[in-house]
């Protein structure tokens, strides 16, 4: 049975210390929290007090992933201005993540309004995102914790292979289906294509509608909306924490917006089709709680699909 | 410019011998027909009576325009008539037609590529074939027209391939250019490159060096669970963007007649099938009409549903009436008067927002 988790401001109320995130997960039946944002790390705590939480995290059977926010060092360079790119803030919480025995940390990006601010080319985003997250690849492999690029709002599928290609091995995919909608991605197609690099996936769902500037996201319960999470499953890889991650924003998706389509290349006409043949009368997004409840109720079951296929993603499983 | 009508959909023009239906045409305006075939002109290509129309036409100060009819071999046979008219010999039959269109000035040639059938979603497009490929319907049409090519030329013929429901923009340009433009163009019908996914308006760009012969029409477009339905409009009450599209053919020839194509009433010819098959005729979602598309581009089908949005706006607020109530609407003999009539004043109403003076009927005396 692979991982099961949530993120921390997913549970019905949230937790503030160690022992509360333990008490947290196991009313929900969890193996896993991800932390965003960061608790725990990032701030003065000492080694000491590092290593307790995570041996009182191990002793629960509980892990925790971290989310590191955006590597974009060419949109949002560090304040530091000895550490521009932020490689080193980034070495010093991957360090202190190990502590907590942390066996990966996620990143992101962007935001669709950097990927589009004319002000810094999007492929200079991307280059600079390369360098940055290659450069964690020597403490991420000695530290053997895993760096998940997620599929964010901004990114194409195509876009996250390509600089987790070009970052190295350390760098992995977080697969995020609602996200990929943002992008009118076909969240099965983009699944076949990150299969192989994929450590984790972000459960969640969404309709898409027709909107005046083109289209908009609307979540849903898990199972309600466009994302056939079965087929989803049934393609990635078998021990792929399922992280439970529910969405607040109902993003648009500009299609009408002049140059929006053209500034994404990868976008393909049978993935438009496809989400615009499943888009549904425009209504708002379901309350959190029923998502939160169905989802949830659905973990298990979604946890239990057994692909096809294995992953070298989770590098301790292999050991 | 001038605005005239295809003769074949005026209403009940069935009923009306070529010479009427020149008069008629006149008595509302129009500066010209285009009549599909030549053959609709006279069944049997008598001299006298095609002089007489060429005669009746220039007297009136009208444009006339005719059709050759399909040049797909796949389905010529759908048109044994054309064989008949060469004893047996098809390329005659066509000789016959070109030569006495020639012989009475007539130099633009309609022609199509196929014909939609009353069968559901794709497989009401020749495009969408079991037994033959589109592809090599459209390696044949192309070898057909090579050997009309020579004949055509020495005639000073244009066959102009209409943008008809089951061919591509994208296709035609490649025909027009692998057979010679000198001999070969199109007519552009401003609606039917919609059943292909097509923006009208993108279409117009891509065609207009190519553009000799007009379809003017517009469309409704609605969303259906299996994809778009379309529904004939008069001008600017669709999707159809004539504002933007006139300054483009204008651009590109400024002497291109303007033909209506209106919904067919009464006698008037036509398939008439619309509305008649349940479900989409624009099988969009069908996974195998898509893969049959392989020119579209995410930037046209953004422009495309764009155009969609904007029109359904447009039906929300009223100012337009909805598929529904079009459908449900009287359509009698002065209802389609009217939509010839209202079409012709929007056309005339973006031609003059353009600047663009359309020429009236008779002030061009001379074919």
């Amino acid at each position: 049975m692979r991982a099961r988790g949530i993120v921390i401001r997913d549970f019905p109320w949230v937790p503030g210390t160690a022992e509360e995130l333990i008490r947290a997960a196991a009313a929900v039946n969890v193996s896993n929290v991800h932390v965003n944002p960061p608790r725990w790390i990032g701030q003065d705590h000492p080694p000491g007090e590092l290593r307790a939480i995570g041996a009182a995290l191990a002793e629960a059977g509980l892990t925790i992933t971290v989310d590191l926010g955006a590597v974009n060092p060419a949109y949002w360079p560090s304040d530091d201005p000895s550490d521009r790119d932020g490689t080193q803030a980034r070495i010093r919480l991957l360090r202190e993540a190990a502590l907590l025995g942390v066996e990966s940390v996620h990143v992101r990006v962007g935001s669709p309004e950097s990927r589009d601010d004319p002000a810094v080319d999007w492929e200079a985003q991307k280059a600079a995102a390369t360098r940055a997250l290659a450069a964690l690849g020597p403490t991420a492999t000695e530290l053997e914790i895993a760096v998940v690029l997620k599929t964010h709002e901004e990114m194409a599928s195509a876009e996250a292979m390509t600089i987790a290609d070009g970052a190295g091995e350390h760098v992995r995919l977080g697969y995020s289906a609602v996200n990929l909608l943002a992008v009118l991605e076909d969240p099965v197609v983009a699944a076949r294509r990150l299969a192989h690099r994929v450590h984790t996936v972000f459960l969640d769902d969404a309709a898409m509608v027709f909107t005046a500037e083109g289209m908009a996201r609307r979540l849903r319960p898990i199972g309600e909306g466009i994302v056939d999470w079965p087929a989803v499953l049934a393609v990635l890889p078998a021990e792929a924490p399922l992280i439970f991650d529910l969405h607040r924003a109902e993003l648009t998706v500009p299609l009408y917006r002049k140059g929006w389509i053209a500034a994404r290349p990868t976008a393909t006409v049978a993935d438009i089709l496809r989400i615009a043949a499943s888009a549904t009368p425009n209504t708002p997004s379901t309350a959190l709680d029923e998502r939160r409840r169905t989802g949830l109720a659905l973990l298990p079951a979604l946890a239990s699909i057994a692909p096809g296929i294995a992953s070298n993603t989770h590098r301790r499983a292999q050991q | 410019m001038r605005l005239g009508s295809d003769a074949l959909k005026l209403p009940d023009s069935g009923d009306h011998s070529p010479l009427c239906q020149l008069e008629r045409a006149r008595s509302e305006n129009l500066a010209g027909l285009f009549f599909r075939h030549l053959l609709h002109v006279s069944a049997t290509l008598d001299a006298g009576e095609l002089r007489a129309v060429r005669q009746r036409a220039d007297e009136l100060g009208m444009y006339l325009e005719a059709g050759l009819g399909r040049v797909n071999p796949y389905n010529i046979p759908e048109s044994p008539e054309m064989r008949d008219l060469g004893a047996g010999d098809t390329v005659l039959g066509y000789r016959r037609v070109l030569e006495a269109a020639a012989g009475i000035g007539v130099t633009e040639l309609w022609a199509e590529t196929a014909t939609f059938k009353p069968y559901r979603g794709r497989l009401a497009y020749d495009r969408f074939r079991t037994d033959v490929t589109w592809a090599e319907q459209l390696a044949a049409t192309v070898r057909f027209l090579t050997i009309l090519a020579p004949i055509a030329r020495d005639l000073g013929i244009h066959i102009n391939l209409e943008t008809h429901e089951e061919i591509t923009s994208f296709e035609l340009v490649r025909i027009v250019e692998a057979v010679g433009p000198d001999v070969v163009g199109v007519t552009f019908d401003t609606g039917n490159v919609l059943q292909r996914l097509e923006h009208p308006t993108w279409a117009a760009r891509r065609l207009a060096p190519y553009v000799r012969q007009t379809h003017i029409k517009d469309y409704d477009l609605v969303r259906l669970p299996d994809g778009l339905d379309c529904q004939l409009r008069p001008n600017g009450q669709g999707v159809v963007d004539l504002a933007e599209i006139i300054p483009i053919l204008h651009g590109a020839n400024p002497d291109l007649n303007l033909s209506l194509e209106v919904r067919p009433f009464g006698g008037a010819g036509g398939n008439g099938i619309e509305g008649t098959i349940p479900g989409a005729t624009i099988s969009l979602y069908d996974p195998e009409w898509l893969a049959g598309h392989p020119d579209l581009t995410t930037g046209e089908l953004a422009a495309f549903l764009e155009m969609l949005q904007r029109y359904e706006d447009r039906v929300a607020a009223g100012e337009v009436a909805s598929y529904e109530e079009y459908r449900a609407s009287v359509w009698d003999e002065p209802a389609a008067w009217q939509y010839v009539r209202s079409s012709c004043d929007y056309v005339r109403e973006c031609a003059a927002g353009a600047g663009i003076a359309l020429e009236e009927p008779g002030e061009r005396r001379a074919s």
